[in-house]
């Protein structure tokens, strides 16, 4: 008389193939000679039948060559978040350690005015007010935006002086867009801006709407985007991610 | 494994997981989506089942925490399906949908530890990625997987017999 049965979790494990193989080995013997698990096998064997038939019928999604774009998308976005982020917190501490740094200098005027604070002084005469923070005001930005003409669009830059850095993203919308920290001379058309002679960073926003839109750099095309991602023909960049380059602009016009 | 290498091993098994498991196309491929981001975010470093196993994980999790049940539920009850590329046969098409509109039923009253089981072994999970996905001991998984295999088909069977009963 055959005892131990195998239970119905050995029976599918089997089946699936995720036996060990000295337990599978077993089982398949305990199968052998008892009648009553080898019913109960066929019972499970034709379970799994109808399942899969089930399973089966269900939906399976089409079309998903634009999900590969769309996660790069969230990709890139997710890490410019995360840049943002480290990029505060790095300043939170520099500002704390400077302000440690300067605090413990024997001239300092912090210094006085820490102990000022913790003394509770505030009327004595040495007491010095912190020096202001630098609020040097930022270079003055101009810039133009346009509209696509018909899904597409051209940011040329020309006459960019060597060392100028050029960025350039692709972001929502529909329009173009050029800004430039400082002066420069800007004109536009349909589905076009140009920029000449930039005093400072350029910064190029191409649209993700664009069916194709380029940035030109003094005659040659740098970047181009035509919803799969930013193809960079031309400049090495700096850095760059699918979304997103940096360049420089090389001296003597070399690239 | 670079981006496109890993985008076509593990994404388009996913994503069908994540709608099959949903019954919402936008709900699964959000779900999809943020997964792989989040194992590109995380760098995807290990052996391609381990991969696979941290993806469907991390996409059960979002689908559980973002889905409200009753919602998700009514959708699937509701029907929401995909459809089809191309014309179909109009008469085809309408016993085809009614089939699939069982099975989708069918899925629905599972509970959500059955519905991820089954559908991920349907992706080719194997036992230990499954334990390691729906937190059981591996030595489980042949237990559960049976008894989610037998619920199904009984709720598929109920289906068949309520839709011959009412026609």
């Amino acid at each position: 008389m055959v005892t131990n049965h195998l239970d119905e979790g050995v029976l599918h494990s089997l089946l699936d193939g995720e036996l060990d193989p000295s337990e599978a080995v077993r089982a398949r013997e305990h199968l052998d000679g008892c009648p009553e698990c080898r019913a109960r096998m066929e019972e499970a064997h034709t379970l799994l039948g109808e399942v899969q038939a089930g399973l089966d019928l269900l939906d399976t999604p089409e079309g998903a060559s634009h999900h590969r774009w769309e996660v790069r998308r969230r990709w890139a976005r997710s890490r410019s978040q995360e840049r943002r982020r480290s990029f505060a917190a790095a300043a939170v501490l520099l500002l704390v350690l400077a302000g440690g740094v300067a605090s413990a200098h024997p001239a300092s005027p912090l210094r006085g005015w820490v102990a000022s604070v913790w003394d509770g002084d505030r009327g004595a005469e040495e007491i010095r007010e912190p020096a202001p923070a630098d609020l040097t005001s930022p270079a003055e930005r101009s810039g133009v935006e346009v509209e696509l003409r018909e899904g597409s669009g051209v940011v040329e830059l020309s006459s960019v002086p060597p060392g100028t850095e050029v960025r350039v993203r692709v972001m929502p919308g529909d329009r173009l867009g050029l800004h430039v920290s400082g002066d420069a001379r800007f004109s536009t058309g349909p589905g076009r801006v140009t920029g000449e002679e930039p005093g400072g960073p350029v910064e190029v926003t191409l649209p993700e709407g664009a069916r194709q839109a380029e940035l030109l750099v003094n005659g040659e095309v740098w970047a181009r985007w035509s919803g799969e991602g930013l193809d960079l023909p031309g400049a090495a960049p700096l850095e760059s991610d699918s979304l997103e380059a940096r360049f420089r602009v090389p001296e003597e016009g070399g690239l | 494994m670079d981006f496109d290498g890993l985008f076509d091993s593990f994404y388009p098994k996913l994503r069908r997981y994540c709608h099959r498991l949903t019954g919402d196309p936008d709900l699964g491929d959000d779900a999809a989506q943020e997964a792989f981001v989040r194992l590109l975010e995380r760098g995807p470093t290990g052996t391609d089942d381990g991969l696979r196993s941290w993806l469907f994980t991390v996409a059960t999790h979002l689908i559980r925490d973002r889905a409200r049940v009753s919602e998700n539920r009514r959708r699937l009850l509701d029907g929401n399906p995909v459809l089809p590329a191309g014309p179909p046969d109009p008469e085809e098409e309408v016993v085809r949908e009614e089939r699939r509109e069982r099975a989708r039923r069918a899925l629905a009253v599972l509970s959500h530890r059955d519905r991820s089981l089954l559908l991920m072994r349907e992706e080719g999970l194997s036992y230990k990625e499954l334990a390691a996905a729906v937190d059981v001991a591996p030595g489980s998984v042949g237990t559960l997987l049976a008894r989610a295999r037998r619920r199904f088909a009984a709720a598929l069977e109920e289906e068949r017999d309520g839709d011959e009963s009412s026609g």
